[in-house]
């Protein structure tokens, strides 16, 4: 036998541990064998001859290499170059983990002009509000794409983005101390929704295994996860990875495998609709094992359905539909329960406005208790707004007419172009009738549109953006 | 009488049923043979189609096609096939051929009819086949050519597809697959309507999903499916040509296509069908465990594209493609930029590009493994 090295280069340095699948197949078309790698390379016994080897990542994109493998050399080498998968590093986890749009448009076209996004948080009482940004200043602002880092807490929590031309849709957020979100330009036509967003907590397994179950590649998710219950037994420390691992279970019908940890979950995630989901699921299959459901049973699994919608919306796609096929259920066979039909309406208001493709669960609508599938455009009067990657004109003007006069001023003055020169004050003490002297020799007027303009273009263009950029575009300016 | 293909045999050995609905003549619609006043605001233009007939025939005549090459993986049982040809195509099929009508009350009789077959034996496959008309709401709603007969309620003729689809999981077959060539948009005013189309079967919530499933449909929700005028659509295209060896896969001695593997490679297949349809119409799919479905002792013939660095190398580069363990050996010379491309079986293949100009350098025995649906080699020392 001799040794074959399989080497995965990347830039982040997490990505490494992102699984990704590598297949061994022989000169003759034979399967050889399968292996995971989480990590930067790692070693496949072969006998000598010409193999193929593929990479396949969770996304479906493949990589192949073909390898001699010598028995007289020490160890044959194949190297897969993932560094160029993306331009940037803080997009790379999308490309190996989920399944981003690949497109040539960008965040400075004319459609993505004034996109926002904000942040929802349903709170002890039950009540949804609109929360302080976690957009966490590491994050990533590129014209083909903005990456946030945000800290999201164990709570309900939604992202909702915008803009005048885009419709509203929210996008739920899985606690984590350092949960990632990648916002790109969608790539359909004008009926698709114009951005794509991807989740991902660094969870690396559970974030995989989502996305196969997502486009149920189960032969894939069952290699992956030999033991899901890795996944639930920690379920504690990684309430939402346990809820993934527990779907996963769910979907491939291994009961068995379940043990009363969904009850654990259910119990100790208050916050958390799906444990509820999951332990009426499990009941319901058990049900279906047996070709019957006893009234007891019945009356369980209507309980933890109830009990989940009442917790609020799943956090995973895949668990708000199994909460509405669960609530079909029992609508059937308990037709006369109003409360089950009220629940059951209303969770198709959110099917209808969800994009089923999505791994965390995405529906349009202007808030998250009002899922709208022709959901508004436009922009919100509101605090804790954050500019995605453009700002537009109407918000600087309107912040120049307010009394952060002095922040607005620094703000302009260090997005200004040297031949744009210092700002005057005008004799009302407002912008619009200030002139602006354009160089030391010569002074002219300039309009409010052309000195927002060219700020913009000096300024969202950088590679690093300043300070007051930044606040904007975390939706810290207003604090 | 919709039964156009007949291997039923009454020891019930497992076989495929196949039922084929294609509906491209809407009778009580604009342009239909019994033109209807309808409140076109409650659903939509809907117009007269020429593609879903010739989708529907090109999916039967496949089918009896692979059969008689023996490739199918149980031998094909019954085809049940019902068109509504379009007044702008009344004969989309050999000249003088006739269909059973793809009316509502057609659609059950067949419908009820297929399911029976397919509850004889566990191994047998279920194969739905539909073209048309559709719009999406709370279920999938798949119009047959009696559609707004009554326009007071147009959806009398139409079907809950969803809630059929869940229905017939309580069929024994452990094979079942469902594709769906429609659209799936819905107007505005639908949505202030209830609209009460009704599924062929009513589902057990008590049955579990079958085995294997495969439930494709050629668009995703509020999009539209798509097709040249009087040719099989792009899905359906698709569909074939997953079948027909893009999907395949190599297992043990044998090529063959897997239900989980038509999904997985339809939105790659659909750009090869046509290269602008790889956004704009997006397949959805849901399978279950995988299952062989075809089976080929050949390699299947796979596009291989062939390219250097720069257009400018390409055009300059003699290429050769040579076949690592057999005799397929071929040869392109200079002159072109565009990439080579060439029809090769799966395999391995060795690579080179030579240039009689001395400011390129040669690319000698590069490596290629060749796969179905598409292999693409950029040439590089």
């Amino acid at each position: 036998m001799a040794i074959l090295s399989i080497n995965i280069q990347t830039r982040g340095s997490d990505s490494d541990r992102i699984p990704k699948k590598v297949e061994v197949i022989d000169s003759t078309m034979q399967h050889v064998q399968s292996v995971w790698i989480e990590g930067a390379q790692q070693n496949i016994q072969l006998s000598p001859g010409l193999y193929a080897v593929i990479l396949e990542l969770a996304s479906g994109k493949r990589l192949e290499k073909v390898a001699q493998v010598n028995s007289d050399a020490d160890t044959s080498e194949v190297r897969f170059d993932l560094s160029k998968i993306t331009p940037h590093e803080s997009h790379e986890w999308a490309y190996l983990s989920k399944k981003p749009v690949e497109t040539k448009r960008l965040l400075v076209e004319k459609r993505y002009r004034g996109a926002w996004v904000r942040f929802w948080k349903k709170n002890s009482d039950g009540r949804w509000e609109i929360t302080n940004s976690p957009i966490q200043n590491q994050s990533s602002w590129d014209r083909d794409g903005v990456s946030y880092n945000l800290e999201v807490s164990r709570a309900q929590h939604f992202m909702q983005v915008g803009g005048p031309k885009i419709p509203w849709r929210l996008v739920a957020l899985p606690p984590a101390e350092e949960l990632m979100c990648l916002i790109q330009p969608g790539a359909g036509p004008s009926y698709v929704h114009p951005l794509k967003i991807s989740v991902t907590s660094n969870s690396w397994k559970a974030e995989t295994l989502l996305t196969y179950l997502q486009k149920d590649s189960y032969k894939e998710a069952r290699e992956l996860v030999n033991n899901a219950e890795e996944l639930l037994y920690g379920k504690v420390s990684n309430p939402s990875a346990a809820a993934i691992g527990a779907y996963y279970l769910i979907k491939t019908r291994q009961l068995d495998r379940l043990h009363n940890w969904v009850e654990n979950l259910r119990n100790w995630m208050e916050w958390m609709p799906d444990g509820a989901v999951l332990r009426a699921w499990q009941l319901i299959l058990e049900g279906r094992s047996s070709k019957q459901l006893s009234p007891d049973q019945l009356e369980e699994i209507r309980t933890n359905l109830l009990l989940a919608w009442e917790r609020g919306i799943p956090l995973y796609t895949i668990g708000l539909k199994l909460l509405r096929e669960g609530l079909e259920l029992i609508n059937a066979m308990m037709p006369e329960d109003n409360l089950i039909m009220k629940n059951l309406a209303k969770v198709k208001q959110y099917i209808a406005a969800a994009d089923l493709q999505s791994s965390t669960t995405t529906f349009n609508g202007i808030k998250p208790e009002k899922p709208d599938a022709m959901s508004r455009t436009g922009t919100p009067e509101t605090k804790h707004l954050a500019y995605l990657y453009d700002i537009p004109r109407s918000a600087v003007r309107k912040a120049l007419n307010t009394p952060k006069i002095h922040i607005t001023e620094n703000f302009l003055s260090k997005g200004m172009n040297n031949n744009v020169g210092n700002i005057i004050p005008g004799p009302k003490g407002d912008f619009s009738e200030r002139s602006f002297d354009s160089s030391p020799s010569k002074r002219s007027k300039k309009s409010t549109k052309a000195l927002i303009d060219e700020y913009k273009e000096s300024m969202l263009n950088s590679d690093k953006p300043n300070d007051e950029v930044l606040k904007w575009r975390t939706g810290r300016f207003d604090t | 009488m919709s039964l156009v293909f007949n291997n039923e045999n009454e020891a019930n050995d497992p076989g495929i049923h196949v039922l084929i609905i294609g509906v491209g003549g809407y009778r009580y619609m604009d342009g239909g043979e019994e033109q209807k006043d309808q409140n076109y605001e409650a659903i939509g233009i809907l117009k007269q189609l020429t593609s879903p007939p010739k989708s529907a025939l090109a999916f039967r005549d496949y089918l009896i096609r692979q059969d008689a090459d023996q490739r199918l993986s149980v031998p094909l049982g019954t085809i049940d096939l019902l068109v509504s040809p379009s007044p702008e195509d009344p004969e989309p099929g050999e000249a003088a051929e006739s269909f059973e009508r793809a009316t509502l009350g057609n659609i059950m009789s067949a419908y009820s009819r297929w399911r029976t077959l397919c509850d004889n034996n566990a191994q047998n496959i279920a194969l739905f086949f539909f073209s048309g008309h559709g719009v999406e709401k709370d279920d999938h709603y798949l119009l047959a050519e009696d559609f707004g007969m009554n326009p007071m309620n147009p959806w009398m003729g139409s079907f809950a597809f969803d809630k059929t689809r869940k229905a017939f999981h309580g069929c024994q077959c452990e094979t079942q697959i469902f594709l769906v060539d429609s659209c799936r948009e819905v107007t505005p005013s639908m949505l202030t309507r209830d609209i009460t189309a009704v599924p062929l079967e009513t589902p057990n919530y008590l049955d579990s999903e079958c085995k294997h499933d495969l439930t494709m449909k050629a668009s995703a929700r509020n999009e539209k499916a798509l097709g040249k005028k009087r040719q099989p659509s792009y899905f359906t295209q698709a569909i074939i040509k997953a079948l027909d060896g893009d999907a395949a896969s190599r297992d043990g001695s044998q090529w063959v296509v897997k239900t989980s593997d038509i999904g997985a490679h339809i939105n790659q297949i659909m750009k090869s069908v046509k290269s602008s349809e790889g956004y704009s119409q997006r397949c959805t799919y849901s399978s279950g465990e995988s299952k062989v479905i075809l089976q080929y002792d050949e390699a299947p013939t796979v596009t291989l594209e062939v390219a250097c660095e720069s257009d400018h190398a390409t055009a300059m580069a003699e290429f050769q493609c040579k076949e690592i363990n057999g005799q397929f050996d071929r040869v392109r010379s200079p002159a072109r930029p565009s990439p080579w491309k060439l029809p090769v079986k799966a395999g391995f293949y060795s690579l080179s590009a030579t240039f009689n100009d001395p400011d390129y350098e040669d690319v000698n025995e590069q490596f290629s493994f060749v796969q179905p649906p598409y292999t693409f080699e950029r040439l590089s020392r």
